[in-house]
């Protein structure tokens, strides 16, 4: 079995969870925002001394830090329970994986725009508008960077929050499924 | 004036460090008088995601507008933000 495969059930399992305490192991689980620009750094380092070519891995870097980080910045306070995020990453399948255990895009997007009805529809307003639950703080550019940076660099990213599911390349495309996960998943698959 | 980027960081990356960059940098580096151009140098700075500009570039290009100049800018994530943020 691949890697990712293990990491995605683990990220399935964790955010199927009544309760998700104590499920992900210490090197897995960034409870703070520190620990994860720490792991950052060291994802950094990582791809730096391997095979990875320069002109990815800073922008490899700085798209894993807005996911990453959005989702510090918008369930601070909110957490359905475990505070902070799975992270994790694997060098020669290429994948970096972010899953947090939050309110997901629908409920943080709401606040703004409450007529918005479907987990969907806030997923891809997320990825094409410059929209942010935090306002009136002028936010919300972190997945449009993101989407860019994809679409140039013929990456994918896998996108769960709730029922929804995105792939998102060159092109935004939603996929039905019947997942529904408590939170938001990421996978950010990049070749090279 | 030149303010070297790199002294606050090789991966800047998050709003908190961005703001507290933006609050440091006008605390003890900006003159008040200030009346030269502005050089933000990226020399030596590996990743630098848009969160982290938003907080400190946006507000700088707001206060001083075409006297901001960027050099040192061919990291493709400095170069990626940068183009985003204009």
């Amino acid at each position: 079995m691949k890697v990712l495969d293990t990491c995605l059930q683990k990220a399935f399992r964790w955010l199927g969870l009544e309760n998700g305490k104590e499920f992900l192991l210490p090197e897995e689980h960034c409870p703070a925002r520190d620990v994860f620009q720490t792991r950052l750094d060291h994802v950094f380092n990582e791809m730096e001394k391997s095979s990875t070519p320069t002109s990815d891995y800073s922008l490899l870097t700085a798209v894993a830090g807005e996911i990453g980080n959005n989702s510090f910045d918008h369930n601070l306070g909110s957490w359905k329970d475990e505070i902070g995020i799975y992270f994790t990453y694997h060098l020669s399948e290429k994948f970096i994986l972010i899953a947090d255990r939050g309110q997901g895009v629908l409920s943080t997007l709401r606040r703004v725009r409450p007529e918005l009805k479907t987990e969907a529809e806030a997923i891809r307003l997320a990825f094409t508008e410059q929209i942010s639950g935090r306002a009136p703080e002028r936010r919300g550019n972190g997945l449009k960077f993101a989407h860019r940076a994809i679409c140039n660099k013929n990456w994918k990213l896998y996108f769960y929050s709730g029922n929804g599911m995105f792939i998102i390349s060159k092109e935004i495309l939603e996929v039905k499924g019947k997942q529904n996960i408590k939170g938001v998943l990421a996978i950010l698959q990049y070749q090279t | 004036m030149k303010i070297e980027i790199v002294k606050f960081g090789e991966l800047l990356i998050s709003r908190p460090m961005g703001k507290d960059a933006y609050l440091s940098m006008t605390a003890y580096l900006l003159p008040k008088d200030l009346t030269e151009p502005i050089q933000l140098d990226f020399k030596g700075v590996k990743v630098l995601a848009p969160s982290w500009g938003d907080e400190f570039i946006t507000p700088l290009v707001k206060q001083f507008g075409k006297r901001i100049e960027f050099i040192n800018t061919e990291n493709p994530s400095v170069k990626a933000t940068l183009e985003f943020l204009q």
